[in-house]
C-alpha cells in the first residue's frame, strides 16, 4: 500500500492587487508594520483594493509514485501550487502536507551563477537542491554525461547556449533523486534529442515507483504520456480532476468555448482565394445521423458542402484529422483517392468515408480545405472546422497507455526458448 | 530560535557553497583578484593619513597615523562591506528565494563569510605594517578573536534586519551607503577616542562599533586590556540586536517570496 506523500486541504492563496497605497503619512507607519508582521488579512487594507485569489479552496492528494499533470490557461494558479509545494510561500488558509525531499525543476538553472564554470555550478546547484558534497562527487560524472557537456565543463556558464544551460540544470535536478519532483514547463528548451532523453528519464524514474511527480505543462501530449491523473485549474479553482484523457478532453472543450466567447469569429477564421468556398462541414455516423461522438471501430462520414463561383479543374478536397494540440494524424485527399474529381462549378457536396475508425479515446479536430491539384493555391482552408470525440466501447478498445492514439491491429506471439 | 539555528547548521554545506560562490564570483574576470581586498582599506588609509595626519594634524600619540588608522579601517571595511553585500543578498538572489526553500538567513550569512575572507587577506598587510613600525605585541592580543566575534554578532544582527526589510522596502538600498558613511564618522575609525568630549563619551560608546574599534586599538596598539565596561555593553547590545533581528527575520521569512 503506497502512502500519501502530498496532501492539499482546502488551500487558498490570496494576494492584494497592486501596491500599497498609503493614506498620507498618518497611515504610513501602521501599514508598514502591518505589512511586515501580519500573516493573513491586513486590517488596514481596504476591501476595495481588490483581493485576488491565486488559489481558492484547492484540495487534492497524491500517493507515492503517482504523477499528476496540472493543466490550465495562463494565470490559473499552476505555478502557485508548485511554489506552495516547494515551501517558498505559505497558503493564506488551508493545510499542505508533503513527505520527503522535494526537488523543483522550476526555471532550469535558476541557481546557476554566470561567472562560475559548469563544474562549480554543479556543486553549487547540487547543494541548493539538497545534495551533500560527497553525493555530488559520486554523481558528478553521470551528471556531466547526461548533460553531454564533457568538453565545456570548465567553461564559465555565461558562455553556454541556452540549451546547454538547460541541459546542465536538468541533469543536476534529475540526479537529486527526490521523493517529490516538481516540473514547471521547463523542458521546452533543449533540442529534440535531449528533450526525448529527459522524458525517457522521467518515465524511468516513475517506473521505479519511489518518486512522485507533479508536472505543469501546456504540452497536452506530454501530460497524457506522463500522468495518469490530471488536474484542470482555472482562475485558482479546480475545474475538473481525474483520469487524464477525460480531463484533457474537458479542458480542451472549455478552452474552445472560452476562445469562441472571447472571439466569436475565431471559428470562422480561414484563409484562401475564395474561388471556392466551404459552406458547411458536419459528421454523421453510418446510419446518417449527425453526431460528434464516435466509438473506436465505428464508421464516420465527414460531409462538406461547397460552392464554387467559377469552374475549377481537378480541385483537391482535403480532410485532415488532428489531435487537439495540433498534431496531424492522417490526411485524406481527393486527388489521391480512386474517385478523382474532374471539375467543380456551382454548389455541391463532398463526402469522406472512414471505415472503422482506428482511434482511441480522445478528442480530435478536423481541418478541411479545397485547393488546386498540386496544392499551390488554396481556395479555402478551414482549420478546426469541426471536432469529434472518441469514446471507448469495450476494454480492448482502451488504449494501454493513455497517450496512444491509434489502434493498429496487431498480434503478439510468445516463443520461449526450448531447453 | 534554537531549532532555527539547528536547522541552519544542517545546511552548513550549502552555506559554505554559497559563500564560496560569492567569493569566486566577486573576483572572477578581474586582473587583481583578491588583491582588491587589500587595496580598498590601503587606499583609504593613505588618503586619511594625508588629510588627518598631514593636513589636520590629528594627534595619535606614539602610534604612527598609518597603522593607527589601518588598525580600525580594516575591521571597519569588514563591517561596511559585510552590510553592503549582506543587506541586498536576498533580493539579489530572488530567483532562488521564490523557487526553492532553504533557510533564507544563509544568504546574508554567506555574504558576511565571504567578506570575512577579504578581512583576513587584508589582515596580512596589517601584520607586515606591525613589523615595519616595530609595534610590540602584548598578551592582550588574545582578546582580538573575542572582539571579532562581538563585531560579527553585531554585523549579523544588522544584516538580518536590513536584508529582511529591504525585501519589502527598497528604500533601504539608498539608506545603506549613506548610513555607513555617517556611521563611520560616529565611530573612532579615523580619529582617536580621546578627542570625544568626556561628557558625551558614555552616550558615544553606546554605539557598539565605537567600543569595538576602541578595543582593537587598546589590545593591539596600546598594549592595554580593552575597556571591559564598554566592550561588555557592546556585547550585550549586539546580542540583543542579534536575537531580535533573527527572530524578526524568521517571522517574516515566509513572506519573502511573495513580496520580493
Amino acid at each position: 500500500m503506497s502512502k500519501t506523500v502530498i496532501k492539499f486541504e482546502n488551500v487558498s492563496k490570496k494576494y492584494h492587487l497592486g501596491y500599497m497605497n498609503f493614506n498620507g503619512f498618518r497611515g504610513f507607519l501602521p501599514k508598514i508594520i502591518n505589512r511586515i508582521i501580519s500573516t493573513q488579512n491586513n486590517p488596514f487594507q481596504n476591501q476595495n483594493d481588490g483581493d485576488f485569489y491565486a488559489l481558492k479552496d484547492v484540495s487534492f492528494e497524491l500517493k507515492q509514485g503517482e504523477a499528476l499533470g496540472i493543466v490550465g490557461p495562463n494565470g490559473a494558479g499552476k505555478s502557485t501550487i508548485l511554489k506552495l509545494l516547494a515551501h517558498t510561500i505559505e497558503p493564506t488558509s488551508g493545510k499542505i502536507i508533503t513527505v520527503g525531499k522535494i526537488s523543483a525543476l522550476i526555471e532550469l538553472g535558476a541557481g546557476f551563477h554566470h561567472e562560475l564554470t559548469g563544474r562549480e555550478n554543479i556543486y553549487l546547484y547540487g547543494s541548493i537542491m539538497g545534495l551533500r558534497r560527497r553525493e555530488i562527487k559520486e554523481k558528478f560524472d553521470s551528471i556531466v554525461a547526461f548533460a553531454e557537456l564533457e568538453k565545456f565543463i570548465d567553461t564559465p556558464v555565461k558562455h553556454y547556449s541556452s540549451g546547454m544551460y538547460a541541459r546542465l540544470g536538468f541533469a543536476v535536478a534529475i540526479h537529486v533523486e527526490p521523493d517529490i519532483l516538481l516540473i514547471d514547463e521547463v523542458l521546452a528548451v533543449g533540442d529534440m534529442n535531449f528533450r526525448k532523453k529527459c522524458y525517457e528519464r522521467l518515465h524511468e524514474i516513475l517506473s521505479k515507483g519511489h518518486t512522485t511527480i507533479i508536472f505543469v505543462s501546456h504540452d497536452i501530449y506530454r501530460v497524457q504520456s506522463l500522468c495518469k491523473r490530471t488536474l484542470f485549474l482555472e482562475k485558482g479553482n479546480i475545474r475538473k480532476t481525474g483520469h487524464t484523457p477525460e480531463v484533457v478532453a474537458y479542458y480542451y472543450n472549455e478552452m474552445n468555448k472560452a476562445m469562441i466567447l472571447k472571439d466569436p469569429k475565431a471559428h470562422e477564421r480561414r484563409w484562401g482565394t475564395g474561388e471556392a468556398r466551404i459552406t458547411d462541414v458536419y459528421l454523421t455516423d453510418s446510419a446518417g445521423k449527425k453526431t460528434d461522438t464516435f466509438k473506436t471501430g465505428s464508421n464516420m462520414i465527414i460531409t462538406m458542402n461547397y460552392s464554387a463561383a467559377k469552374k475549377i479543374d481537378n480541385p483537391d478536397f482535403r480532410f485532415t484529422i488532428l489531435t487537439i494540440d495540433g498534431v496531424e494524424i492522417m490526411c485524406a485527399s481527393s486527388v489521391n483517392s480512386e474517385n478523382v474529381i474532374d471539375f467543380i462549378k456551382g454548389k455541391g457536396t463532398v463526402q469522406c468515408f472512414f471505415e472503422s475508425v482506428p482511434l482511441f479515446q480522445n478528442t480530435y479536430t478536423i481541418t478541411v480545405g479545397i485547393s488546386n491539384t498540386d496544392g499551390q493555391i488554396d481556395f479555402d482552408v478551414w482549420p478546426n472546422a469541426t471536432r469529434f470525440i472518441i469514446t471507448p466501447t469495450q476494454n480492448k478498445d482502451m488504449s494501454p497507455y493513455d497517450s496512444s492514439l491509434i489502434r493498429w491491429p496487431s498480434k503478439i506471439f510468445h516463443c520461449p526458448e526450448r531447453v | 530560535m534554537v531549532t532555527d539555528i539547528k536547522t541552519l547548521f544542517s545546511y552548513h554545506e550549502l552555506l559554505i557553497n554559497i559563500a564560496l560562490r560569492d567569493i569566486k564570483a566577486r573576483y572572477k574576470q578581474s586582473l587583481l583578484g583578491t588583491t582588491w581586498a587589500i587595496i580598498q582599506p590601503l587606499s583609504l588609509m593613505l588618503i586619511f593619513t594625508a588629510v588627518f595626519s598631514k593636513f589636520l594634524h590629528v594627534q595619535t600619540g606614539d602610534t604612527p597615523y598609518p597603522i593607527f588608522s589601518y588598525c580600525s579601517l580594516l575591521p571597519w571595511s569588514f563591517f561596511a562591506s559585510s552590510l553592503t553585500f549582506a543587506i541586498p543578498s536576498l533580493i539579489n538572489n530572488s530567483n532562488l528565494v521564490t523557487k526553492i526553500y532553504f533557510p533564507r538567513e544563509i544568504f546574508p550569512i554567506a555574504s558576511i563569510m565571504s567578506c570575512f575572507l577579504d578581512f583576513l587577506v587584508a589582515g596580512i598587510l596589517f601584520v607586515f605594517m606591525m613589523f615595519y613600525y616595530h609595534i610590540q605585541i602584548s598578551w592582550y592580543i588574545i582578546f582580538v578573536p573575542f572582539i571579532v566575534c562581538v563585531q560579527i554578532l553585531f554585523t549579523l544582527g544588522i544584516a538580518f534586519f536590513g536584508s529582511a526589510v529591504i525585501v519589502f522596502f527598497r528604500d533601504v538600498r539608498y539608506i545603506v551607503p549613506l548610513g555607513l558613511q555617517l556611521w563611520m564618522f560616529a565611530t573612532p575609525v579615523v580619529y582617536p577616542t580621546n578627542v570625544v568630549p568626556a561628557k558625551y563619551l558614555s552616550i558615544y560608546m553606546l554605539n557598539p562599533m565605537a567600543s569595538i574599534m576602541d578595543s582593537y586599538r587598546h589590545v593591539i596598539l596600546y598594549k592595554n586590556p580593552p575597556n571591559m565596561k564598554y566592550l561588555g555593553i557592546a556585547f550585550i547590545i549586539s546580542l540583543i540586536i542579534f536575537i531580535l533581528a533573527y527572530c524578526f527575520f524568521k517571522k517574516v521569512e515566509m513572506k519573502f517570496a511573495d513580496a520580493i
